[in-house]
């Protein structure tokens, strides 16, 4: 039997997820404003749920979803925000195997590694078009701030819905 | 292979079409946006308030005096060309961008057969800026072709054009004629000189940023569009090697343009006298009511619940006061930005409180925003500025020319960075709308 057996998903979740997509990005910014980067990242922790908890077969949607919010929040254009998010995701998706068995100190190190590489994906990108969310804060305090407290807001995030009504089942 | 994210590769792949053709798929991901917003649009209904817009700080009465003298920046000094009676129209949009954000095509304010008749070429002050663009259609609006625009295909502008040198005959200061045409996209600026009358001369006497102006007569063999003759052009750039003393060993001769065609928000049409006048076209856009919040969280980006549908690229104002730009744009409501939250390239005119001072239209690109405080980098050569009301130059038909902005403290020594002091939003503001006829 599959680690991962794909059951039926809560129809009510994908319209709660569409409107609180937003929300939840604007809490981040309100966060940002006002505690600088030494704020519980949500986006971060957002993608850090997708890499190690989501269903596989709905990230198509979260993404989007979270992609049209973080456009409105940041501006540029939705596909900009999709690949600065899913690319990220996509890399890491492989090792989510080693992750559910890891120690905390995993997840930490895979925060971290999202907190580098979504501004810098994002910077790369930006020299494309003219649409961008700013270079981030890669200073290493800020970044050991994000591998620390990132992976406990997706364990709070895991638990709330409508995130978690779409997280993969696992096997007893 | 079943366990493989296939659903997200499709999905990344599909962005990444998106993102490298922006025009596809807008529509659907605009409108998924605009139902993301639902909830912003319940705050905005539940925190109605009745409270008219701001107007302009009880400041109409200056602010209506400087208006006036907004476009005297175009008007020519007086007798430049005699027999001829200049018309200044205001630019709404400039377009082919070339090299460095620089524009080459800008749209005026009037159709093409209210301008029909009139000479081909277009001035700004003193300086020759481009010709009319003869192939436009008779009821669209006019467009102009600039100095340094280059259209395959296209012949190119070409004007004759000559410094003085500085050796003297009996005459005096004797010029140094050659041609001005578009320079190509690699090159450091945007016209070059070609055809040199005397090459020997020009690589003995020409000093880099001598003035350079049309001159009357012609390049046997080569079509050059007739001008009058002592119009600026623009300043003379030497490219090549160090050379002894100081001098530069040049092997090239380029023209920075008199005017930058990012700061450009008015030119002068010329008309002989005898033609009937062309009337003033109405410059007063319809606008749209609308209640704003902004988002929180999101510094400088506001939520607009329209009464009617607006434009992207649309302007928001609350009275006579410049406030931001629409970016995302539905039947009944919008997303807007604040003046100076992004970086952008911005065409302003600065009116100086000095009534005997010209308006000056500069470019500069909006560095940040800190609560009411912009800061703004001027592009191009570093200058000093007065104090003075902030208007915007043309940003499309939906933000024309003359919206205050706010005021400018002014700068005693050259600058490439000054202030302006922009409001914070009120809960009422408006969007001005062009008509159909005008967003073209």
């Amino acid at each position: 039997m599959s680690a991962y057996p794909h059951g039926s998903i809560n129809l009510l979740a994908w319209p709660l997820w569409f409107f609180m997509a937003l929300p939840l990005l604007l809490l981040d910014g309100v966060g940002r404003a006002a505690l600088g980067p030494f704020h519980v990242d949500l986006t971060l922790a957002l993608c850090h749920w997708l890499v190690r908890d989501a269903r596989t077969r709905a990230l198509p949607v979260l993404l989007l979803c979270a992609s049209l919010a973080r456009a409105t929040v940041l501006g540029g254009e939705v596909a900009y925000h999709a690949l600065t998010l899913g690319l990220p995701v996509a890399g890491f998706l492989p090792l989510r195997g080693a992750l559910l068995r890891a120690p905390f100190a995993a997840q930490a190190l895979l925060a971290g590694a999202l907190a580098v590489a979504l501004p810098r994906l994002g910077a790369f990108l930006q020299r494309f078009g003219e649409s961008g969310a700013g270079p981030g804060d890669l200073r290493v305090a800020a970044v050991l701030w994000a591998a620390v407290t990132v992976p406990l807001a997706a364990r709070l995030m895991r638990r709330l819905p409508p995130l978690s009504l779409l997280e993969e089942r696992r096997a007893p | 292979v079943k366990r493989l994210p296939v659903g997200l590769y499709a999905a990344l792949l599909l962005a990444a079409v998106l993102w490298t053709f922006p025009g596809a798929g807008a529509v659907v991901l605009e409108s998924l946006q605009r139902w993301q917003w639902l909830p912003l649009r319940l705050l905005v209904v539940a925190g109605e308030s009745t409270s008219p817009p701001s107007a302009g700080d009880g400041r109409e009465a200056e602010l209506a005096a400087a208006r006036a003298r907004l476009f005297a920046g175009a008007a020519p000094p007086s007798g430049l060309l005699a027999g001829l009676e200049p018309i200044v129209c205001f630019v709404t949009e400039r377009r082919r961008a070339v090299m460095a954000e620089l524009p080459s095509v800008v749209v005026l304010d009037r159709r093409a057969s209210e301008l029909s008749g009139c000479e081909p070429f277009v001035t700004h002050g003193d300086a020759l800026v481009g010709f009319l663009d003869p192939a436009a259609p008779a009821g669209a609006r006019q467009t102009v072709r600039l100095l340094h625009d280059r259209v395959s295909g296209v012949r190119p502008g070409r004007v004759v054009a000559a410094i003085e040198a500085g050796v003297q005959d009996d005459s005096g200061h004797e010029a140094l004629r050659f041609l001005v045409e578009p320079a190509s996209f690699a090159d450091a600026w945007p016209l070059r000189c070609d055809l040199v009358e005397d090459p020997y001369r020009m690589a003995r006497e020409a000093r880099a940023r001598a003035l350079v102006r049309t001159a009357a007569g012609s390049v046997p063999g080569f079509a050059a569009t007739a001008v009058p003759a002592g119009l600026v052009v623009g300043t003379l750039r030497l490219w090549g090697y160090p050379g002894e003393g100081g001098r530069p060993l040049a092997v090239g001769y380029y023209v920075e343009p008199a005017v930058d065609a990012r700061a450009l928000a008015s030119v002068a049409v010329w008309r002989r006298s005898a033609l009937p006048a062309a009337a003033a076209p109405a410059r007063d856009l319809p606008r749209v009511g609308a209640r704003a919040a902004a988002l929180p969280g999101a510094p400088g980006r506001w939520y607009l619940c329209t009464a009617g549908p607006a434009r992207a690229g649309a302007a928001v104002v609350a009275g006579e006061r410049f406030l931001g730009l629409v970016e995302r744009a539905g039947a009944t409501d919008a997303l807007a930005v604040a003046f100076g939250v992004e970086r952008r390239l911005w065409s302003l005119i600065l009116v100086p409180h000095d009534a005997g001072a010209a308006p000056i239209e500069i470019a500069a690109r909006s560095g940040m925003r800190s609560g009411s405080r912009v800061e703004l980098a001027l592009v191009g050569a570093p200058r000093p500025l007065p104090r003075g009301a902030l208007f915007t130059g043309a940003h499309g038909a939906s933000c024309p020319a003359g919206l205050w902005i706010g005021d400018v403290e002014g700068t005693a020594a050259p600058a490439d960075r000054f202030e302006v002091h922009a409001p914070e939003l009120p809960r009422r503001v408006e969007v001005l709308v062009a008509g159909e006829g005008e967003a073209e």
